[in-house]
């Protein structure tokens, strides 16, 4: 059986006065795929960022692995040893660094040595399938491109966890597709836990084994895929199980 | 503010015999007072509508004349009232009242200041999103865009007015030329003339209290809308709009405002240099200050960018904290430049001479020349900043990539256009301030427009007008450069 990666107790966030995060409890088991669903304003990216380092909650524990990283308002693991790489809704490459310039900074906080920092990033290139575009800056790449530079700096962190804040958004519905598989084949391949907010069935359908659907800053349903949209608690669930059927009819008709 | 503690103490504990409030500086005064309350209107009149129509529509000329619009803010007040009084002289109409006294000082001063609420405006206007203007355009056409435009920018225009007001109140160049009494005039005839520190210190003190009491309730009441059109947001800003007659009406408008403001007196400053040329002892002067000139004004900008730059990141996140720092840095733009500098004076006569390195010095100028423009600094590095996307730094903290590294990796470098045009800003307003210039500098080392305004009274035309054409060209040189560089880095990082 899989190990707990992930432990999230009790947690309170408040933005500006108002409570996103409202005693929530949260497991991630290691290789799993999560996906978070959610009005907007639930918590949902909060949450990604409390897992990440990025926030810390006024109250409740996160425990990454077995080890506390946040406890009581108080952060004790920071984000780079929590072994959690990010996809950022706008990328976040850093636009005047090449290709590799991203890499090579995005693997400076691990501190390896010459050799072993350029074979990680050769490795990560050619396993991204970005070897041809390693001399190029952000600006001058297709979305697409963007996406797998991004997803490459991710992964050369070699992360227990991954967690993917609606990255597809500016993509058209070819390149999503594509982009999506090659995560797919890639968490195989590596074995990483993933985390997905997004509002698009068929990203979740393609990415993730178990859903988890927040309201009012809480968990209302949680578990593998069959069995949440099947029993659904929350109107949101039912809602996203009609549009998950509705796009696999579709889907069916068009082929 | 540390200098001006010695001051406020030596104002106290001075030996001056004379008072404070005579006749003669309560007369000034109020002149002051009015001066600066028509300057605001006058520029406030012109400012806020050629502002507007300049940020809603496309017209002939666009880049060169909204660059031209900025340069009078940028030169002292005695540059163009040099120029001024040269027609006036020479070729100026006898039937037609020619500028000075009052008059000329509220003409040249309200050009001078139009640029404030002119870019004020601009900056609100921009903050508008392309859609709300659409849609405005939709519903009533050019009349409605104008009007919801004008609702939108007033605040901000009218705060940059009277700050533009405000700043009328240290500068003595244009009233000294014209004969006008002023309480800039005041103080600095107290110190140069009258050799009297305490008075000056006193008068200086009398008209800080009444700057910060004339920007504390804007402050108050308009910091937030200011902080809006000054800060920059993640919009999709207004696209400049033709329109056959308004398009005209904005190019006019500017090309007249430029004409008064800056190409007219310039030929006022040709016509003795061409007469008498005096290239020879003017590049003498020039060589000699040019040193100087370069350490007081390159110093007061790696000072003020160098402030700035720490204050816009460590507020980067705390939008209190911005409000706050900005609050302060136009309350520190506001006061008179006098101010610290009398202060830094004062310091100077009480420190041991061990310390004159730093207290009479080359250096002290740059350094107080750099605080005094560092709020200048401090919008420009926030405007900045604020484009930034915060998820750079939340990548890099997810990497673990160190502080320094990623600041001199990503941000500094992305930062560099910014830095340089603010680099560039405070030099050429720094060169500018002949108060804080003319108090300090140590004896034997001159800036360029300090030696103008020194050799003004008794020197050949021809010299003189050489000098200011140099000058002008220089400025206009810098701020050319300004406009150039971010298309540079741009076309450097597609």
């Amino acid at each position: 059986m899989n190990r707990t990666l992930i432990r999230c107790r009790g947690l309170v966030s408040r933005i500006g006065g108002q409570l996103v995060l409202n005693g929530l409890d949260l497991e991630i088991l290691e290789g799993e795929s999560v996906a978070f669903l959610g009005k907007s304003g639930s918590g949902k990216s909060t949450l990604l960022w409390i897992v990440a380092g990025l926030e810390v909650p006024k109250q409740g524990e996160v425990q990454i692995a077995g080890v506390p990283a946040t406890k009581n308002g108080r952060m004790v693991l920071p984000p780079s040893r929590r072994g959690v790489a990010m996809l950022f809704q706008d990328l976040a490459l850093w636009p005047n660094l090449t290709v590799t310039g991203n890499l090579r900074l995005g693997l400076s906080g691990l501190r390896l040595s010459r050799e072993a920092l350029q074979s990680r990033i050769q490795e990560t290139v050619k396993l991204c399938g970005i070897d041809e575009l390693i001399h190029r800056r952000p600006g001058t790449l297709s979305g697409g491109q963007q996406q797998r530079v991004a997803l490459a700096r991710a992964l050369a962190m070699q992360p227990k966890l991954l967690l993917l804040d609606e990255p597809f958004g500016g993509l058209d519905l070819l390149t999503k597709e594509t982009i999506i598989r090659e995560i797919g084949r890639l968490k195989s391949l590596l074995g990483f836990s993933l985390v997905l907010v997004t509002h698009d069935p068929f990203e979740v359908r393609e990415l993730c084994q178990s859903l988890a659907v927040l309201e009012d800053g809480r968990i209302v349903d949680r578990g593998p895929f069959d069995q949440v949209t099947a029993n659904a608690n929350s109107l949101l669930a039912k809602a996203f199980l009609e549009q998950l059927l509705e796009s696999k009819s579709t889907k069916r008709g068009r082929m | 503010m540390a200098p001006v503690l010695p001051l406020i103490a030596n104002v106290f504990g001075g030996e001056s015999t004379r008072l404070v409030w005579s006749r003669a500086f309560g007369d000034s005064l109020v002149n002051s007072l009015l001066l600066a309350s028509g300057v605001a209107t006058f520029s406030l009149l012109i400012g806020l509508p050629l502002g507007l129509l300049a940020a809603l529509y496309r017209f002939p000329g666009r880049s060169p004349l909204l660059l031209f619009q900025a340069l009078p803010l940028l030169l002292p007040s005695f540059l163009l009232c040099i120029g001024w009084s040269n027609l006036a002289a020479s070729v100026w109409p006898t039937w037609f009242p020619a500028p000075s006294g009052f008059a000329g000082c509220l003409f040249v001063l309200g050009l001078q200041a139009v640029p404030l609420p002119f870019f004020g405006t601009w900056a609100a206007c921009r903050n508008l999103t392309a859609s709300q203007i659409d849609a405005a355009r939709l519903h009533g056409g050019e009349w409605v865009v104008l009007r919801q435009s004008v609702r939108f920018c007033l605040p901000v225009a009218v705060l940059a007015a009277v700050l533009a007001g405000i700043l009328t109140l240290s500068d003595p160049g244009a009233p000294l030329i014209f004969g006008c009494r002023s309480v800039a005039v005041e103080i600095r005839s107290s110190f140069s003339a009258l050799y009297d520190f305490t008075l000056a210190g006193r008068q200086c003190l009398v008209l800080a209290g009444l700057v910060i009491l004339l920007i504390l309730p804007m402050m108050i009441v308009g910091l937030p809308s200011l902080a809006t059109a000054m800060l920059a947001r993640q919009t999709r800003p207004v696209m400049p709009y033709s329109h056959r007659v308004l398009s005209w009406v904005t190019m006019l408008g500017l090309v007249t405002v430029i004409s008064l403001g800056i190409v007219i007196p310039t030929l006022g400053l040709c016509l003795p240099a061409v007469k008498n040329p005096m290239l020879g002892r003017a590049s003498e002067k020039l060589l000699v200050t040019s040193g100087t000139t370069l350490f007081f004004t390159g110093g007061a900008g790696v000072t003020a960018i160098l402030l700035a730059l720490c204050m816009a990141l460590v507020t980067a996140k705390d939008s209190r904290l911005r409000l706050f720092v900005l609050a302060v840095a136009f309350m520190l733009l506001a006061l008179p430049p006098a101010l610290a500098a009398l202060g830094v004076l004062r310091m100077a006569t009480d420190a041991p001479a061990q310390l004159d390195w730093i207290t009479r010095s080359r250096l002290s100028v740059a350094l107080i020349l750099g605080l005094r423009f560092f709020p200048i600094a401090t919008v420009t590095m926030m405007r900045a900043v604020g484009s930034l996307s915060p998820s750079w730094t939340d990548a890099a903290l997810v990497h673990g990539v160190s502080w320094t590294r990623f600041h001199f990796r990503v941000i500094v470098p992305l930062l560099m256009p910014s830095i340089a045009v603010g680099l560039l800003l405070v030099m050429v307003l720094s060169a500018a301030d002949i108060t804080t210039t003319h108090l300090l500098q140590p004896p034997g080392e001159q800036s360029l427009p300090v030696a103008i305004f020194t050799v003004m009274a008794n020197s050949p035309e021809g010299l003189v007008a050489s000098l200011c054409l140099v000058y002008l060209l220089s400025v206009i040189l810098l701020l050319v450069a300004a406009s150039l560089l971010p298309r540079f880095w741009r076309r450097r990082l597609p």
